[in-house]
């Protein structure tokens, strides 16, 4: 425990001190500010679903954009096992579990989807695999669409919440909800680093640079990529069990096409195979996402995504996190091109970079 | 009948946009999710150059392979040009193209706003029996054009210089870099092509995808799954599977709901895919995938 905990260096000590001191500011804002709270709740939740997508796609190396279908289909799955209902319905009581038992459920269901997802990856790689879970969202709508017990389009209703009826809109409540999304960023840079610094990311790491030398060195490629896809949609349907505990319910928006391209946005701006690009890319593209929200015309905080999405793409190798990198190798190329006789410095290509929190 | 008249009818359109996307993975190494972007921009210029040109079809077809085609090469000058040959290539490209859409659907947003713009029709009003089935001047259109037009593509790719340079790249772009084709070059003629294949079949599909911001979403998706399906790198492959697509939608939509569509099309996706690997007919060998 005390491993998972350790910062790599000290830059990564400020980092991690400064996220906590902000927590702690934040905690005393959320106190007294209902809007921001709101938008708290989304970044603990962005947060936790762009780390376990970190570890597909960064540590494993596997295009997946299953994400948004598990935690959707989880969440509903969450809402549904603890009495949520479509609306308009009664009730009945024989669905029925508190917040503790739904979670369990909700993470055991998205378990089993990591089952069904990881399957394919036994025969497809790459875009191929890419394409077919672009899909797995849709299939979820449209399975939703279909069904009365799951609300069709007015979605669900009702279902074990973290505060009681009575504290939803009070300052206890907020803080409540505060320390709980605080509770779920913490367990899910757990896990990550558990699963990215542990024996499970190296051999990620090294079939997802070559598969043939990996599996000449005797790791087991498959065995390894099921275990990361049950991990990860473990802890998605973790997360869309937390979405039913915050929201009391669920709808078709969770599955949401641009939902998914803003956390793959983030993922991508803060720097795919870090904790940290995962915590800045969600942070700054919130913000914009929020800020833009109440113009007239909300189309413009799109346009600056995707502005930034492109620039940061074309223009780092890694995302934002990448970026000091990426500035002290090109400054230093330059001083040893002025130099007369110097040798231009050897860096470590990015992808032979040791990744870490 | 119905279905069948429906079916060929979707399946040479579906065949136009999903082969674009197909050779320019094949070619370039390059999942150009901006597909749908330059589907939704042909749109809007073939209802820019009715209402501002001239009405004739001749000129709506026009405007809208032209914007495509410039649309392929804003793509290309964009995203593929700075990111050509770097690290993270695939990942970069694909998400980088990504973005565009996004950037694009959000601009068609706030110039043109979300209401949809109307296009006459290009085929003519006349209609034809065979047996029982009504077939209307716009789908046999449809479909005769869409076939000349790929039986062109075929032979332009069979024939001419850049298509032989296309298709080495295809192949082995190793070795087509040691006998001197030149990728920027053939990129450029890629994309372009493809943007000019998509703005067609968006023209193609005016009469059901009006033009609108949003509208490339659901070309996209239909062509990545008839390239998919096909085979990236296969032409042939390509429109046999674009078929199949089209008809496990005609079918779906007769016997059960159209909300149903994309649910079985997965299915048809996941069943060839488990089977094989690499599509209906898939050319390349396991490195580009």
């Amino acid at each position: 425990m005390r491993s998972l905990l350790t910062p790599k260096n000290t830059g990564d000590a400020l980092f991690w001190g400064g996220c906590l001191a902000a927590a702690f500011l934040l905690f005393f804002v959320v106190y007294d500010n209902n809007n921001f709270a709101g938008h708290w709740n989304i970044f603990s939740l962005y947060v936790s679903i762009n780390l376990m997508w970190m570890l597909v796609i960064g540590t494993a190396g596997i295009y997946s954009f299953a994400t948004v279908g598990v935690v959707g289909a989880c969440a509903y799955f969450g809402s549904f096992i603890s009495g949520g209902s479509q609306a308009g319905t009664d009730i009945e009581g024989a669905r029925s579990l508190n917040v503790t038992l739904m979670l369990l459920g909700a993470a055991a269901f998205g378990a089993l989807l990591g089952i069904l997802i990881a399957a394919p990856t036994i025969r497809l790689r790459g875009v191929y695999f890419a394409l077919f879970t672009i899909g797995l969202a849709e299939v979820g709508r449209a399975i939703v669409k279909q069904h009365d017990a799951l609300g069709k389009a007015e979605g669900l209703f009702g279902g074990a919440r973290f505060l009681k009826e009575d504290q939803t809109t009070t300052e206890a409540g907020r803080n409540i909800l505060f320390l709980v999304g605080l509770a779920l960023i913490f367990f899910c840079l757990l896990v990550y680093r558990f699963v990215d610094g542990g024996r499970l990311g190296l051999l990620l790491r090294t079939a997802r640079e070559s598969e043939g030398v990996a599996k000449g060195f005797g790791v087991d490629v498959v065995r390894a990529r099921f275990a990361v896809f049950i991990i990860s949609s473990a802890v998605l349907g973790l997360i869309g069990g937390f979405y039913v505990g915050i929201y009391g319910g669920t709808s078709l928006t969770i599955f949401d096409f641009n939902t998914l391209l803003l956390l793959l946005a983030m993922i991508v701006v803060g720097g795919v195979g870090s904790a940290k690009g995962a915590i800045l890319g969600t942070a700054l593209l919130l913000y914009i996402d929020r800020t833009y929200a109440d113009l007239d015309n909300p189309s413009w905080r799109f346009v600056w995504i995707g502005i930034i999405m492109f620039a940061i793409t074309i223009g780092t190798t890694r995302g934002i996190v990448g970026l000091p990198t990426q500035i002290r190798t090109y400054i230093q190329r330059r001083r040893a091109r002025r130099t007369p006789g110097a040798e231009e410095p050897v860096t470590t290509p990015a992808e032979l970079e040791v990744p870490g929190l | 009948m119905t279905d069948v008249v429906t079916t060929i009818n979707l399946a040479a359109i579906y065949g136009l946009i999903g082969v674009g996307i197909s050779l320019t993975w094949a070619g370039l190494g390059f999942l150009n999710l901006a597909h749908g972007v330059t589907f939704a921009a042909a749109g809007y210029g073939a209802w820019w150059a009715q209402e501002n040109i001239n009405g004739h079809p001749s000129v709506i077809f026009l405007g809208g392979i032209i914007t495509g085609a410039v649309a392929g090469a804003i793509i290309c000058a964009s995203v593929f040009l700075p990111l050509d040959g770097k690290i993270n290539w695939p990942f970069r490209s694909m998400v980088a193209s990504l973005g565009l859409a996004i950037i694009g659907v959000n601009v068609y947003l706030l110039v043109f706003g979300p209401s949809r713009k109307s296009i006459d029709f290009l085929f003519g009003t006349t209609k034809f029996k065979v047996g029982d089935t009504t077939i209307t001047a716009d789908k046999s259109g449809a479909v005769i054009s869409a076939t000349v037009v790929m039986i062109l593509l075929v032979i332009g790719l069979m024939k001419s210089r850049i298509g032989l340079g296309v298709r080495a790249l295809t192949q082995n772009p190793e070795g087509a870099a040691l006998v001197g084709i030149g990728r920027k070059q053939a990129a450029f003629a890629i994309l372009m092509t493809s943007g000019a294949l998509v703005g067609f079949a968006a023209v193609l599909l005016s009469q059901t995808f009006y033009p609108e911001p949003n509208i490339g979403y659901l070309p996209l998706v239909k062509g990545l799954i008839v390239a998919l399906l096909g085979g990236l790198g296969s032409v042939l492959g390509t429109v046999i599977a674009a078929l199949l697509v089209a008809g496990t939608e005609a079918v779906t939509i007769h016997y059960l709901d159209a909300s149903w569509v994309l649910l079985t099309q997965f299915a048809l996706i996941a069943i060839v895919l488990l089977v094989r690997p690499r599509g209906v007919a898939g050319v390349l060998e396991a490195s580009r995938a």
